[in-house]
């Protein structure tokens, strides 16, 4: 039963091989020596116009965690409402239970000030 | 006396004196009420187990007293207790020496003198629960037990090295012990696997029954044998005592004896019962390390300068003559160590105590510093002498008793032996009367600053304590056929029982009827 | 198509719904009161963890065992045994924390809440009776202790461990979550009943890919439990976690995951015995040897800790190993002794820990052994007693709970025919003897370095827990009886 694993242990040589290639080839044609921009951090081949190591407010965490819990609330929101008939009173419990329990997040969120831009 | 759970009292009666002891105040430098509780208690217990004394019949076989009842039904291990005459002398011993130990170091528990009887009850209690129990749970329980308030005496009010003294103690004590455990375990499956329509037991008298081949009893029988080595403590595991009997307040080593006797007392109740093949195998090569012992602890205790340190020493060398009559399987030697042990108590308690009082009075442990000390206190003298003529053997003492009921039966089984420690008994005359000599004649020197006290022959608190340990080595030493003749019975039924097992033929372990009519002593002395 | 929904039934799940509702409400109301009635969350959360005892108990003589939730959870008595130690280890935490948090000026924040969501992950694992349901349960329990590692915002060593205990966390989740897929590639199932069942006399258990999946869902439970040679996290995050939230983590997480470890190879792998017992066997040996000797070069009272409960990890590993189902009497055996051992060790560590807490400082945790408890006998006679009882206990010597516990393990291990591990248990045990009895021989030999200062005074809630604990860890030790019936009473770890 290991024969039906043969295709990813092609695709892990595969990508092995591609890997060892490309590392291969830098190695020889690449130029040699450090020049000023080797040794800045790379940014897809353009000159950084500022240090990377830069602090910005954690508010903008805050929000995109904020975005992903209520995000995944909407993703669940789809398949439910199509089944909804199908699931009947049961469905529409559980889909308040579910929402009253991301409520309380969002009361614990609006009251710790996550919401406050200033 | 029938109806009193005897030996319960005379286990739990210390401790629960002792958790009293904890709770009540301590007034100022060794002063305050526990003291007083922790004497009377144990009083009350050397009472309990002077009658228990009187009433154990000379010359019964098996066990008197038994309590036994339910403990930890899950695992089959019960609160058994008994004795007989294998440990009678012993717990009478313990239960005497504990008020004699209260009372030497009466004005010496240091800051604390409710923690320091309160570590000497607990001490006494536990001691007797090893000494008694005949479960083999319950016997391990009291076996590490009585190890914490040793250790924590230690640590507590030792010396300037009581730390490490306390871990080295207890360290070196519990390895050997905890492998006795899975050998206890071991015997206990083997035993619920010989006997599956009964319900698994730890008790010692369902143990007994176990049938162990012949080379799974040397492995069970070192596993117990070291644990009662290091315990005894036979020569080359012997480091930890000189440590530990330096380090340790002194007046708390006049119990502390008991704990060495307790593993002398466990090779016959426990070790040499359950596997008698591998004993008869593995003791000779024991007694040659007992003999070891003798020589090895009289030689390094004749040059020890320190007073403590020489009577350690000397106790290796005791121990080793108890040792010696025990591995020789002779019930004679096993009867003359029975009595050892309790001569050991009694002369090594008086001379623990004595030092501690000639320290209390010069204030050093030094024999080089101190002389002619009989000038000024001639109690102190003659008390010193007839413990120092005790230990060292003399005729008409005890000590005289034990040696020479050991070297009797030694002799039938190992001849040279017995010779070889025979010289042990001129080595203990050596240091025993270099340290009265050194001590009490030659010029008269004491350390200066040996303030007012330092005039005062014994008190009357000392003399106290003193008189019965003096009074006993007397006793034992001019009529000892009372404490033989308690142990003969259970010596001879032991004997036989090895030997029959020896042979082959399957051991009977017939519990003897209740009330054995007394057996007419074969030999009296 | 008619989509069924499985039967609701709530009361199976009730003490996990008491807490979990229990912590949303604390989480609401730490919203709306002043911050100077914050201390009254933690009695909240007290009454919450103690109601849900209760219906533990109830629970307990009521129609037990059964499944539910579509077999994936199983209540049975001994779910109901590990989720009350949980809760009694959690209750005492908490009375733990009350004032240390004030003391050490960290803020309640949203501990209390925190802990019980935590809490109520320890429970549903105690319960998960399926592979999902088991992660899902461990996700619920770590996120919330990752937090709570890092409460003492202020202090760096807080923050670093939250940092290391969630990486680590984390990479043990990839560990059994690749696991888990395996056994599912293998067998088609991820339910516990389910895999017993497909397991029993199918020609699957050479299978490797099961095989691999049992060897990389050990290692996640190996990095969970920090069992050598997986526990490197344990001293870091032990020791700079805040005292209560170590002394909580140490206890809980321990007994909630040996719990699921119990079931699962007992309950769903036991036709893979020779496998797991054998990996178990030598990861307990390695903790045993690992986690004792590094404890004897700790200075610090709660790095010493961290590695004496990767030791006490592999006493419990060792009746674990001895878990042979097809010997219902040495299983019996070996699960109560399990059972017994993770309650004994929730009251001596606990306590052990509540000493620590009682000693620390505002501004100084008094962790150093040589330096702050040197003395502490002659300082704070009481406090000293009963960390020696606690060491005593950790060390397993007899009348103490400890004994007890390494007396049933061993037992187990030499009926089960695993005389080698109970040697190395014992030897490993008089090794662990002496960093336990060091402590005592600082605390009754030692010098006091703060014989100056007036000995602290130790808050109502704090005596309360130490009284538990020492009268717990004495009366297991000397009348075992009690809780051994329950623990043997608390074996139907397989559900009909």
């Amino acid at each position: 039963m290991l024969s039906s694993y043969v295709p990813v242990l092609v695709l892990f040589l595969l990508a092995a091989g591609l890997a060892a290639l490309i590392l291969g080839l830098a190695q020889i044609m690449g130029p040699r020596g450090l020049n000023a921009g080797a040794e800045d951090p790379y940014e897809s081949g353009i000159v950084p116009t500022e240090p990377a190591r830069k602090r910005f407010p954690v508010r903008f965490a805050l929000v995109a965690m904020l975005f992903l819990v209520f995000d995944i609330e909407a993703v669940f929101f789809y398949p439910w409402a199509v089944v909804f008939k199908r699931l009947g009173v049961f469905g529409l419990v559980e889909m308040f239970l579910f929402i009253g329990i991301l409520l309380v997040g969002y009361i614990y969120a609006y009251k710790k000030g996550a919401l406050n831009w200033e | 006396m029938s109806g009193l759970p005897i030996l319960s009292i005379l286990v739990f009666l210390p401790v629960v004196a002792a958790i009293l002891c904890l709770v009540l105040p301590d007034r100022g430098e060794g002063a305050g009420p526990a003291r007083i509780v922790a004497l009377v208690a144990s009083l009350v217990a050397l009472a309990l187990a002077i009658l228990l004394l009187i009433d154990f019949p000379p010359g019964a076989q098996g066990l008197r007293y038994e309590e036994r009842a339910s403990w930890i039904p899950a695992i089959g291990a019960s609160y058994h207790l008994g004795v007989d005459g294998l440990n009678v002398l012993l717990v009478f011993l313990t239960a005497l020496l504990t008020p004699v130990a209260l009372l030497a170091s009466w004005d010496a528990m240091g800051r604390s003198p409710r923690l320091f009887s309160a570590f000497l009850l607990l001490l006494e209690g536990t001691v007797i629960g090893a000494l008694t129990a005949l479960d083999l749970v319950l016997y391990f329980v009291f076996w590490e037990a009585m190890l914490v308030p040793m250790y924590l005496l230690i640590a507590t009010f030792g010396g300037a090295r009581r730390g490490y003294a306390a871990l080295k103690f207890f360290i070196y004590t519990s390895v050997g012990s905890l492998l006795m455990l899975v050998a206890i375990l071991y015997v206990y499956f083997l035993h619920s696997a010989q006997n599956v329509e009964v319900a698994a037991s730890f008790d010692l008298a369902d143990l007994l029954a176990t049938t162990i081949s012949p080379g799974l009893q040397r492995w069970l029988f070192l596993a117990f044998a070291l644990a009662y080595a290091i315990k005894l403590p036979l020569f080359p595991l012997h480091t930890w005592l000189p440590d530990t009997y330096t380090q340790a307040p002194v007046t708390a080593l006049i119990l502390a004896t008991m704990l060495v006797k307790v593993g002398a007392y466990s090779f016959l109740r426990f070790a040499i019962p359950l596997f008698p093949q591998a004993s008869a195998e593995i003791l000779p090569i024991l007694a040659i390390l007992a003999t070891i012992g003798i020589v090895y602890g009289g030689i390094v205790s004749a040059a020890q300068r320190d007073m403590v340190r020489l009577l350690a020493f000397s106790s290796l060398a005791h121990l080793g003559f108890i040792a010696l009559g025990l591995f020789a399987l002779d019930a004679r030697a096993i009867q003359g160590s029975i009595l050892q042990m309790v001569n050991h108590g009694l002369s090594a308690g008086a001379l623990f105590a004595l030092v501690a009082m000639i320290a209390a009075r010069v204030g050093t442990f030094d024999l080089a510093a101190v002389g002619g000390l009989a000038r000024r206190w001639p109690v102190l003298t003659g008390c010193f002498l007839l413990a120092a003529f005790s230990s060292l053997g003399l005729p008409g003492l005890n000590g005289f008793v034990g040696e020479f009921l050991i070297l009797l039966g030694a002799f039938r089984t190992h001849p040279v032996l017995a010779t070889v420690g025979t010289f042990g008994v001129l080595l203990a005359a050596v240091y025993m009367l270099r340290l009265f000599v050194g001590a009490m004649y030659g010029p008269e020197r004491a350390p200066s600053g040996a303030g007012a006290r330092a005039s005062r022959d014994l008190s009357p608190r000392e003399l106290a304590a003193l008189a019965p340990l003096l009074l006993l080595i007397v006793w034992i030493g001019v009529y000892p056929a009372p404490f033989l003749r308690r142990t003969e019975g259970a010596v001879s039924q032991l004997v036989t029982n090895i030997a029959a097992a020896r042979e082959g033929t399957p051991l009977t372990i017939a519990p003897p009827p209740r009330d054995a009519a007394l057996t007419p002593p074969e030999h009296t002395r | 198509m008619e989509i069924a929904p499985p039967p609701f039934d709530l009361g199976a799940i009730a003490p996990f719904l008491i807490v979990a509702v229990g912590a949303m409400i604390a989480l609401l109301a730490d919203l709306f009161i002043p911050p100077a009635r914050r201390p009254a969350l933690g009695y909240f959360a007290l009454g919450t963890t103690l109601v849900a005892i209760g219906a533990c108990v109830w629970l307990w003589g009521g129609a037990v065992p059964r499944l539910a939730f579509a077999n994936m959870i199983a209540v049975d008595r001994f779910g109901l045994f590990v989720t009350i130690v949980t809760l009694i280890g959690a209750a005492l935490s908490i009375l733990l924390s009350v004032d240390f948090l004030q003391e050490q000026r960290l803020g309640y924040g949203e501990y209390f809440p925190l802990m019980l969501f935590t809490v109520s992950g320890m429970i549903l694992l105690a319960f998960a009776n399926d592979l999902i349901t088991f992660f899902i349960a461990l996700e619920i329990l770590s996120l919330g202790l990752y937090i709570l590692a890092g409460s003492a915002r202020g202090r760096a060593v807080s923050q670093e461990s939250a940092i290391k205990y969630f990486l680590l966390g984390s990479f043990s989740f990839g560990f059994l979550v690749y696991g888990t897929s395996l056994i599912y590639g293998a067998t088609g199932t991820t339910n516990f009943t389910a895999l017993r069942v497909a397991l029993e006399g199918s020609g699957l258990t050479d299978n490797p890919l099961l095989l691999a999946g049992l060897a990389l869902v050990l290692v996640g439970f190996a990095f969970k439990l920090a069992l050598a040679p997986f526990h490197m996290w344990t001293p870091d995050v032990y020791s700079g976690a805040p005292t209560a939230v170590t002394a909580f983590m140490s206890v809980g997480t321990k007994v909630a995951t040996f719990a699921a470890l119990l079931r699962l190879v007992t309950g769903a792998l036991p036709a893979l015995y020779a496998d797991w017992s054998n990996a178990l066997f030598a990861l307990a040996i390695v903790t045993m040897i690992l986690g004792n000797l590094a404890a004897i070069t700790q200075r610090n009272i709660k790095r010493m800790l961290a590695y004496s409960s990767i030791g006490q990890a592999g006493y419990v590993l060792v009746a674990v190993v001895a878990s042979d189902t097809t010997q219902p009497g040495v299983n019996d055996a070996a699960q109560s002794s399990v059972l017994f051992y993770l309650l004994a060790y929730t009251f001596m560590n606990l306590g052990a820990f509540a000493v620590v807490v009682a000693l620390a400082r505002p501004d100084d945790e008094r962790l150093d052994l040589d330096r702050d408890y040197a003395g502490l006998a002659r300082r704070q006679p009481l406090l000293a007693a009963a960390m020696a009882v606690f060491m005593l206990s950790l060390g397993g010597i007899p009348l103490t709970a400890g004994f007890m516990g390494k007396l049933l393990v061993f037992r187990a291990a030499i009926e089960a025919g695993y005389w080698p591990l109970a040697v190395v248990g014992v030897l490993t045990s008089a090794v662990a003897l002496a960093f336990y009895l060091r402590v005592v021989v600082r605390m009754y030999a030692g010098e006091s370095r703060h014989a100056e200062e007036r000995p602290a005074r130790v808050p109502v809630p704090l005596a309360v827990v130490l009284a538990v604990c020492l009268v717990a860890t004495i009366q297991f030790g000397i009348l075992p009886a009690i809780p051994l019936d329950a623990a043997r009473g608390a074996l139907t770890i397989t559900a009909p």
